[in-house]
């Protein structure tokens, strides 16, 4: 990473979504905050791994940072350019919102269900190549599908390029989603839960394939995740950060590493107690949470929004919002907790005996 | 975690044993040929154990749950025998059990919960129904279970009103998942089995499923069955594991030997594959090549086209289930060697020397709440 311009900048980047309360209701709409002000900077050769539960936001936010989910509010440019200024031709736009469709691309979670099962390998992979590279000529394609195939260990590639979708296991649905991706030329994929439905054994293959594509063909990636195991592996080897999203925001943000041996939000020490390790003697205790389930995203909690859960919540946290304070290079956590003066020291620490608390305690 | 009571209780034929599966296999005919998912399964589930189960996705794991309750779908076939052991009571043949008898075992005294809850619950149906259905179709007092369904619901940090006042899809899927082990347990059975239970839900409310759960065990005195693809999601709440590989147990024994000291080289790869935060990344490798497809597993040891240690004898025939000590078992004939050959993870090793002592520290502290102390010395 370094001081260059972004690729993607977001700007205090909104997401709601209007749900109908339906026929003949004319109360007020309600409203779901996927996303609620959020910034981030995607760089060249970047990878950022979104984590959180489900819910949170990740996926919308995911979208959001190429250009397929309209934010309600804020802005996204790409190198410079705002996507959606371009999509509707306002201003000068100075990069066609088609190029920009191209350079952002995704990889889905059900990789079934994102290849056309009437369609076989070979026909799904060039179809980009014959759409935004006209002037190659079929044998070059065919070539250039071959050798794709071939990166990625699928072989004898002409076996796989002549097989459907179904002849393929889910690994493989995968590789050629990737591909199918990466034949675009690409500058940030998007890849949401691209190997939680992968077994165990498989995942660490997937991600380094991940992980060497992305290294040789310069692209950036957002990878979004509910497994702060998979975050950490893709994110440590690319030099890449984690980002914690709780209801909707960006609660902290930093170095793989960082975030993982020197988690600052209660929230992320929460998610790092939820990642299982293989140390049995390690029971790992109560989960840190004062409640179990995540509170309603379309009437979110005043101030901070983890104060309903957060053990470290105190008066303060349900009246102010936290701003986003530095804890390190790079390490950006929005929690007053950071700041060693703060009111939140002298405030009344926030007790729920009648729930949570109790609950949890009950039986020890 | 510990292990169970291995030193005397466990070399007393079958006294603390809850069921019994022998020789159990399911095959399925198909047009290309005849689907063995599971093949020869040998297994005890001691009581009052939490037993895990794991195996990747295809390997039989389902079917291993199914058996025991001789739950397996038509056209599948399932041979062999089925022993369930009641407390107080002569043992029970599952698999020539007259339906009405059946019916009555299953959720009375051996219950399961389903991955997706979504559809087990009745759509149609409010939850608090689905508790009152089951309690009438067992015959059992009604009001007396609606108090022990509330007490379960808050058990598992739930609203007991607002839960029953709803249906299945008001709630979230963690809520769901949870009001479905309450109703999975509300005739009191004594075996728990569940396949996979948590996995469509994140980690954290995984985890919290799982403290939930080992709460319930000791508060209601169950027996479970935990059966999964993630090996280090069971590996804090099971005394003991087995490791399924294409249909077949290729390893049972306590935990903390299955973690420490695994002796099959499918296992240790398995842990070595495993993502985890604690190991250095540079240790993680995935496993070469993929399971097979039942219609056509590997003569032999079904493990030996992906396996280091495969030679002539491996691909000759298929190994019985050999001792590596009275209480760990693994169908490997060169285990002795996947040790040295089949390193582990660093971040594993330096808390292995207390384990390789042997049996001593295996048969060590009886619950799992001793665990934190066993453990004190490693961390």
């Amino acid at each position: 990473m370094s001081s260059q311009d972004p690729l993607i900048s977001l700007d205090d980047i909104e997401v709601h979504f209007e749900e109908d309360s339906g026929f003949l209701d004319f109360s007020e709409p309600e409203v779901v905050k996927a996303v609620d002000g959020v910034d981030l900077d995607i760089y060249d050769n970047d990878v950022i791994a979104l984590v959180g539960e489900s819910g949170c936001g990740k996926t919308t936010l995911g979208k959001t940072t190429i250009g397929l989910q309209r934010p309600t509010g804020g802005s996204i440019k790409y190198k410079g350019q705002d996507i959606w200024d371009a999509k509707d031709g306002k201003g000068d736009v100075e990069i066609p919102y088609k190029d920009i469709r191209r350079r952002l691309q995704i990889i889905h979670q059900d990789p079934g269900s994102s290849l056309n099962p009437n369609r076989r390998v070979r026909q799904i992979l060039e179809s980009p190549l014959k759409r935004w590279q006209g002037q190659m000529s079929s044998g070059d394609r065919r070539r250039e599908v071959l050798s794709m195939l071939e990166r990625v260990d699928m072989t004898p590639p002409e076996d796989y390029a002549g097989r459907y979708p179904h002849q393929l296991s889910g690994g493989e649905k995968q590789r050629v989603a990737l591909i199918r991706a990466l034949l675009m030329d690409p500058d940030l994929i998007l890849a949401d839960e691209a190997v939680s439905a992968l077994d165990v054994s498989l995942r660490v293959e997937m991600m380094d394939l991940m992980l060497e594509l992305q290294d040789n063909f310069d692209t950036s990636f957002v990878f979004v995740s509910h497994d702060l195991s998979n975050a950490r592996y893709l994110a440590a080897h690319s030099g890449g950060r984690i980002g914690v999203m709780y209801l909707g925001q960006l609660v902290e943000i930093g170095p793989a590493e960082e975030i993982i041996n020197n988690p600052q939000h209660p929230y992320t020490k929460v998610l790092r107690w939820a990642t299982p390790d293989l140390d049995p003697a390690n029971d790992g205790g109560q989960p840190p949470v004062r409640k179990l389930d995540i509170p309603d995203p379309k009437n979110p909690p005043s101030g901070c929004r983890f104060h309903t859960r957060c053990p470290e919540a105190r008066d303060v946290c349900a009246e102010e919002v936290p701003d986003e304070y530095e804890a390190g290079d790079m390490h950006k956590v929005k929690c007053f907790r950071q700041i060693d003066d703060h009111d939140y020291w002298s405030s009344q620490e926030i007790s729920d005996e009648a729930d949570g608390e109790q609950l949890f305690s009950a039986g020890d | 975690m510990s292990t169970q009571n291995t030193s005397t209780t466990a070399t007393d034929s079958g006294s603390d044993r809850i069921i019994e599966l022998r020789d159990a296999e399911v095959t399925f005919e198909m047009d290309r040929g005849t689907s063995r998912v599971l093949d020869n399964v040998d297994l005890d589930v001691n009581r009052g154990e939490i037993l895990g189960v794991v195996g990747e996705s295809g390997s039989g794991k389902s079917m291993l749950a199914m058996s025991m309750l001789d739950s397996v779908d038509d056209p599948g076939i399932l041979s062999g025998d089925v022993t369930y052991y009641p407390q107080n009571d002569d043992p029970v043949d599952v698999l020539n059990l007259s339906d009405e008898k059946l019916r009555q075992l299953r959720w009375e005294h051996i219950s399961m919960v389903f991955q997706g809850a979504m559809s087990s619950f009745n759509p149609t149906m409010g939850i608090r129904e689905h508790f009152v259905e089951t309690l009438k179709a067992h015959d059992a007092d009604v009001e007396e279970g609606m108090d022990r369904a509330h007490e379960l619901l808050s058990d598992l940090y739930l609203d007991p009103e607002r839960v029953l006042d709803s249906y299945a899809h008001e709630l979230s899927g963690g809520m769901r998942q949870r009001a479905l082990i309450a109703l999975s347990v509300i005739l009191e059975p004594n075996l728990l089995v569940m396949d996979e239970p948590t996995a469509a839900l994140d980690l954290l409310m995984q985890r919290s499923i799982l403290t939930l759960l080992s709460k319930l065990k000791e508060k209601y005195d169950l027996t479970m069955v935990f059966i999964t693809h993630d090996l280090s999601l069971v590996a804090e709440l099971a005394d003991r594991m087995a490791v399924m590989y294409a249909f077949e147990l290729v390893e049972k024994g306590p935990t903390d030997r299955i973690l420490y000291n695994a002796a099959h080289p499918y296992t240790r790869s398995l842990l070595n594959a495993t993502p985890n935060l604690d190991a250095p990344l540079s240790e993680m490798r995935p496993i070469p090549g993929s399971a097979p497809d039942p219609v056509n597993v590997p003569e032999g040891c079904s493990y030996n086209p992906r396996c280091p240690l495969a030679d002539q004898e491996c691909i000759a025939s298929d190994p019985e289930y050999l001792e590596v000590n009275d209480v760990h078992d693994v169908a490997c004939f060169h285990w002795e060697e996947a040790e040295a050959q089949i390193p582990m993870n660093v971040g594993r090793s330096d808390t292995g020397d207390a384990a390789t002592d042997g049996g001593a520290d295996v048969s060590g502290p009886d619950r799992p709440d001793d665990a934190s102390d066993a453990g004190g010395e490693d961390r």
